[in-house]
């Protein structure tokens, strides 16, 4: 990886934005639909009501209702997708092998989907219970911090590889 | 052990703690510069910026960067057609500078004089970092806006008019966090060439 900064960064750019590209032409679609709707908001609200069965959440088109609450409305860029494109972006751009890729795509994933969910679950306990501090949660620390904790998968990921070529002799960094 | 993970790890929490801290500030202090790049987009269109400053959230929650324009049909039109009142959240503001200076000051440098050459020409790129994120996307509405003056609504909300549409809808789906790390990833990678071959010389 010190070798190699640029070289990953501009892969990862241009996969990300590729990929960021062919999802948002997918908005409106029945598989975006699907997505958003069935696979990261219907889970999201059936956890909050297993949490707090008092809660009565329910889901309203795109807004997460509970009584008492002013309605979470998941807007575009909230869903927690860029977790997954991130995650695949990082895995294409960063040199491995298929099957070591394939591992990280799937673990990756999981986390993903977990860390995508758990920010919903916060935000809207956030909004909730406590509105005073949705500027700093909803602003910064729920859309970084599990950029970070996907960021640190991959340090994990990348690293994960390094005995194996430890065997070869490795270039000195520039 | 994997120092390296968890050390990436607490520059990471050492982060947010200080973005969440300092995001109202830090908005604040970058608002004129935000103002100035605005004004210059807004001069090679038909467009006014009137107010651009850190105001309370209309919603209770905190503060927002807020940005007041007026859109014209034409230049030459002597009043505005449409009113464009645009809001990022501050915690929103901080985190390409967050994720950029993190980057850049937390990467190992193989000498002092390649960090300090890293600091010189990261103030340079941060600039430009934060005129293509934050600037761009408090001025994307009123692209949107002139777009819709000149050929009416689009045909559905996941329809953007313009390329200013399309560039917001990257950075709000985790764009910002992509581009300020190619961006400290590229300057780390300049500044590691340049500091190499004055050390041929």
């Amino acid at each position: 990886m010190k070798s190699i900064p640029l070289q990953f960064a501009l892969k990862f750019l241009i996969v990300f934005g590729v990929l960021v590209v062919g999802f948002e032409s997918c908005r409106g679609t029945a598989f975006e639909r699907f997505v958003v709707e069935d696979a990261i908001l219907a889970p999201t609200v059936h956890l909050i009501n297993v949490m707090i069965p008092d809660d009565h959440a329910n889901l309203v088109g795109r807004t997460i209702h509970a009584p008492g609450s002013p309605g979470l409305y998941v807007t575009r860029g909230c869903e927690g997708i860029e977790l997954f494109l991130m995650l695949a972006a990082a895995l294409v751009a960063f040199p491995a092998g298929f099957r070591h890729r394939v591992r990280g795509l799937i673990l990756g994933s999981l986390l993903a989907y977990v860390l995508g969910i758990s920010r919903l679950v916060a935000l809207h306990y956030t909004l909730h219970y406590r509105p005073g501090a949705w500027e700093a949660l909803h602003g910064l620390i729920l859309p970084l911090g599990p950029i970070v904790l996907m960021a640190l998968f991959f340090l994990f990921w990348s690293g994960a590889r390094r005995p194996a070529e430890g065997r070869a002799p490795i270039r000195a960094a520039a | 052990m994997r120092r390296r993970e968890w050390l990436w790890g607490l520059a990471g929490a050492v982060a947010l703690a200080v973005g969440a801290l300092c995001a109202e500030p830090y908005a604040r202090i970058a608002t004129p510069y935000y103002a100035a790049i605005d004004r210059l987009i807004a001069a090679a269109h038909p467009w006014t910026i009137e107010q651009l400053r850190v105001a309370g959230d209309p919603s209770g929650h905190g503060s927002v960067l807020r940005l007041i324009g007026e859109v014209r049909r034409q230049r030459t039109d002597p009043g505005p057609a449409a009113l464009v009142v645009s809001r990022i959240q501050v915690g929103a503001v901080i985190e390409a500078p967050l994720v950029f200076w993190t980057l850049l000051l937390a990467w190992p440098a193989a000498t002092r004089r390649e960090r300090w050459l890293r600091l010189a020409v990261g103030i340079t790129i941060f600039f430009g970092l934060e005129a293509i994120t934050t600037a761009t996307q408090l001025v994307h509405s009123m692209a949107e806006t002139s777009a819709y003056l000149a050929s009416g609504p689009p045909a559905s909300d996941d329809d953007p008019l313009t390329l200013w549409e399309h560039w917001s809808r990257f950075l709000e789906a985790g764009g910002v966090f992509a581009v300020a790390m190619a961006a400290a990833l590229g300057t780390i990678a300049l500044t590691r060439a340049i500091a190499a071959r004055h050390a041929v010389h």
